[in-house]
């Protein structure tokens, strides 16, 4: 079975690299948004399985973006994905409901183990 | 007025260990590839487009990080962030090595913030220059430099610190 995967980060690389790092299994990005807003619309139209969340990004950023996905899905699942993850963020992310976290850079393998985590 | 001097100073210091922390750590996941700061050379542009990529500091402390290379150094970079194979084009380049960028400088706001306890920095979206002899400029900005020369090439990390600051103490 093919799970869905949609990835909202203001930077195509991270959109590219999933993508690649995803290929040939069970997962499949079936779209991005480079903003938190579209992000949301997108989540709204493709119900994908699971979310990989950039914090830092232009409209509306990370964690606004994951509390709103939360109102609108309590068992949204989602994966915070940046560069950034001290501990004043990662609490933060947490009292949202978000209970997955990954740090960039990334290889295939740890982001593949990720969200083999995600659905244990 | 020395005393303020010797605190800011040991700050900066602090913040520059962190970031030349994160730039190690960051190049080691990519590449596989321990690295050691270098001494002082620069990058050759006889042949070589200049590269730069700069990213803003803001919050507790205002500044800059910017990371000096060339075309063909970033392109190695790149090339390892996408998984060892060639890039599509020329704009994947560019979106890559900003997205380097953001790596390095939101690593090292995570080891700064954690070692402040506190939200002390906050990074601003990457800006990328690439020319013949490139040189950018930052007045009023009192940096610190270090050095890595390694398989995929020469890196300059360049820490500035806004004057702007100094007015906190």
């Amino acid at each position: 079975m093919t799970r869905k995967v949609l990835v909202i980060d203001d930077s195509p690389f991270v959109f590219k690299a999933v993508s690649k790092a995803l290929e040939g299994t069970e997962w499949e990005v079936v779209g991005n948004a480079l903003d938190g807003q579209l992000g949301i619309d997108k989540y709204i139209e493709l119900r994908p399985d699971v979310i990989t969340l950039d914090v830092t990004m232009p409209v509306m950023d990370g964690l606004e973006t994951a509390k709103k996905l939360v109102e609108i899905n309590p068992n949204v699942k989602i994966i915070m994905l940046s560069a950034m993850g001290d501990e004043t963020l990662l609490n933060n992310a947490r009292e949202i409901g978000v209970k997955y976290f990954l740090t960039k850079p990334f290889k295939p393998d740890t982001i593949q183990a990720k969200l083999a985590e995600v659905f244990e | 007025m020395e005393n303020i001097a010797e605190v800011l100073q040991d700050k900066q210091e602090l913040l520059f260990s962190l970031a030349k922390k994160s730039f190690e750590e960051v190049v080691a996941e990519i590449t596989e590839e321990t690295l050691v700061a270098n001494g002082e050379f620069s990058i050759p542009t006889d042949d070589r487009l200049s590269l730069s990529i700069i990213i803003g500091l803001s919050g507790e402390t205002n500044g800059r990080i910017l990371i000096n290379t060339s075309v063909a150094y970033g392109n190695n970079i790149a090339v390892a962030m996408n998984f060892g194979d060639p890039l599509d084009s020329q704009d994947d380049l560019f979106i890559y090595l900003a997205e380097f960028a953001n790596m390095v400088c939101g690593r090292a706001a995570t080891h700064i913030n954690n070692q402040f306890g506190k939200r002390e920095i906050w990074i601003s979206p990457p800006a990328i220059f690439s020319a013949q002899d490139l040189e950018i400029i930052t007045p009023n900005v009192s940096s610190m430099k270090a050095y890595y020369e390694f398989t995929h090439g020469k890196f300059i990390l360049d820490m500035g610190f806004s004057e702007s600051s100094y007015d906190d103490f």
